[in-house]
């Protein structure tokens, strides 16, 4: 069993896990959320290739799930058997940057997106 | 400051799919990436006369005063092709097959947001569909408020309390509290 960063405990092959273990290079908040706080309950990763992070956190995040493209066409997503799950869009539709949404459900119930943006957007 | 509100309810044309699935023999549940703990964006319900798909999409609005996305759930028919398709090479599991349709509910939440006591927005959206298989339910619920992710168990006695939960972006504080209330209806008793 991995250790969560807020109390709970993550199985490992969980999302909870797979957000403990990138935490380790990621910057995050005090309930161990990935990115900063952006505006409008979005958070923030700055990068110089917005896309190329995007990819690689969802990479890392997908890992024991099941992983496939949205029917609409919008992203793939990577569903886990606690019915948590890891969304990846290229393009969101707030503002065009690329977003991951993360939403836990065990051992804490926990949901935000990551807008993934240049420095000179920040 | 008048309350914005959002309804989204299915279509004549979705709600006719659904009644139609009313007396028939149910074969199984599937998709094209389901897998067994039956969680993904798209699941098929089908019947001995036709099988329709469930999808899960989301659209933009901007009720919370920005863009943001929210849920809907999509009703389809399925060809008689695209049904050979999805047992050749799709995922199947037909627990509950043999069992007869009894009637399908519909559930609706509502999830209403109040600042200071005084709502500013709500949105309505069906949440979750229920067949009622007689011995067993069927239930296909949407997970989130903001993703696409259906889930579909199945519940010998069903509640309000055998829904997953969904999970959404909101949090209260001192000024902000959201309220979230479900309703059911028979498809059987409110027959068009």
């Amino acid at each position: 069993m991995g250790h969560a960063s807020n109390g709970g405990y993550a199985s490992q092959g969980s999302l909870a896990a797979n957000i403990a273990k990138l935490a380790k290079s990621l910057s995050t908040d005090g309930s161990g959320r990935l990115g900063s706080r952006g505006k409008n309950k979005v958070r923030l990763i700055v990068a110089k290739n917005p896309s190329k992070a995007a990819k690689e956190v969802f990479s890392a995040l997908k890992v024991g799930g099941t992983e496939s493209k949205l029917e609409n066409g919008k992203g793939q997503k990577a569903v886990f058997k606690d019915g948590s799950r890891v969304v990846f869009r290229p393009v969101s539709s707030s503002d065009g940057s690329p977003a991951v949404e993360i939403i836990v459900t065990q051992p804490n119930r926990v949901s935000y997106k990551i807008h993934f943006v240049s420095r000179s957007k920040k | 400051m008048n309350s914005k509100k959002l309804k989204i309810s299915p279509s004549e044309t979705e709600l006719a799919l659904l009644r139609k699935l009313i007396g028939n023999t149910f074969e199984f549940i599937g998709g094209y990436s389901l897998p067994d703990f039956l969680t993904s964006d798209v699941i098929v319900i089908a019947t001995d006369e036709i099988a329709i798909k469930v999808s899960g999409d989301i659209f933009e609005a901007e009720i919370e005063g920005y863009p943001e996305n929210y849920s809907k759930v999509k009703i389809t028919q399925l060809t008689d092709a695209q049904v050979r398709i999805l047992r050749a090479s799709g995922e199947i599991y037909p627990r509950g097959s043999g069992l007869v349709v009894q009637d399908v509910s519909l559930v609706i939440r509502t999830t209403s947001e109040f600042k200071n006591g005084i709502q500013t927005w709500s949105i309505e959206s069906l949440r979750a569909i229920v067949l009622n298989l007689g011995s067993t339910n069927l239930i296909v619920s949407r997970l989130g408020d903001h993703d696409e992710v259906l889930a579909a168990s199945f519940v010998k006695n069903f509640s309000f309390s055998s829904l997953p939960s969904v999970s959404n972006y909101l949090e209260e504080d001192l000024e902000t509290k959201y309220e979230f209330t479900e309703t059911s209806f028979s498809l059987f008793e409110n027959n068009g």
